[in-house]
């Protein structure tokens, strides 16, 4: 099973409106995702809230087996409507939105 | 509702063991990209932790961790009895070196993300998927 990507970007806007959201498709089968959220209601919430409500907004599908994958990345912006990126934000939550997220795999330590 | 022995047993598991992962397969043989890429930080930071492999009971742990943590997909890293999160927040505080500060260890100067370009490294293994 697989999901259009607008609709993954219509379920977390209906949860945070307002919000940018890229939605891409790591293997192109359209059920390995990374989201990256930038979100006015993140604001002095911690990552693993953001987290949660990205992936509450989406659930249903990841219950239902359409998202088999997901990888979220998250960052507040301010209510104007910019994103920050490349400012360093006071507090935690002042990451790069970086998307470097795929089911990938590098060579296991050998110790 | 999660079964309330397994939930039990759960809370056990995190209060009692300082790092603690729940991860599908086990730290010598990952079988998720996403558990593989956690249990590659934490040994580059150095840490022993526990490890427990959710697949033998998947949807059982899913509700549990649901219930206990507000969180069903996993990885799961808990540290202090604290939920840290899953491999992309790993992967962010790894980066910024504030995972090393919470687990109390030095970060390693060579503290790149394990997989900055998300590339498969030539020669592995696809990882294997549980449908």
């Amino acid at each position: 099973m697989a999901i259009e990507l607008d609709e993954v970007r219509e379920l977390i806007l209906t949860k945070l409106p307002g919000a940018e959201v890229e939605v891409s498709d790591d293997t192109g089968q359209g059920d390995h995702l990374s989201v990256v959220v930038r979100a006015p209601q993140f604001a002095g919430l911690g990552r693993v809230e953001q987290h949660r409500i990205v992936k509450a907004a989406v659930q249903e599908r990841m219950d239902d087996g359409s998202i088999h994958a997901l990888s979220v990345k998250t960052e507040a912006m301010d209510a104007e409507g910019a994103s920050g990126g490349g400012d360093a934000h006071t507090g935690a939550e002042g990451s790069e939105a970086v998307t470097s997220e795929i089911d990938a795999q590098s060579p296991p330590e050998e110790d | 509702m999660a079964d309330p022995a397994l939930r039990d047993k759960v809370e056990e598991l995190i209060r009692d063991h300082p790092v603690l992962l729940f991860m599908k397969g086990t730290p010598e043989a990952p079988r998720c990209g996403f558990s593989m890429r956690v249990v590659q930080t934490l040994d580059s930071l150095g840490v022993e932790y526990g490890a427990i492999d959710v697949l033998p009971a998947l949807e059982p742990l899913r509700e549990a961790t649901g219930e206990i943590s507000d969180w069903r997909t996993f990885p799961q890293l808990y540290v202090k009895g604290e939920l840290v999160g899953g491999a992309d927040i790993v992967d962010e505080m790894y980066a910024s070196g504030e995972l090393a500060e919470l687990l109390e260890v030095e970060q390693p100067e060579d503290a790149a993300p394990p997989s900055p370009n998300g590339q498969p490294t030539p020669g592995q293994s696809p990882p294997l998927q549980i449908e």
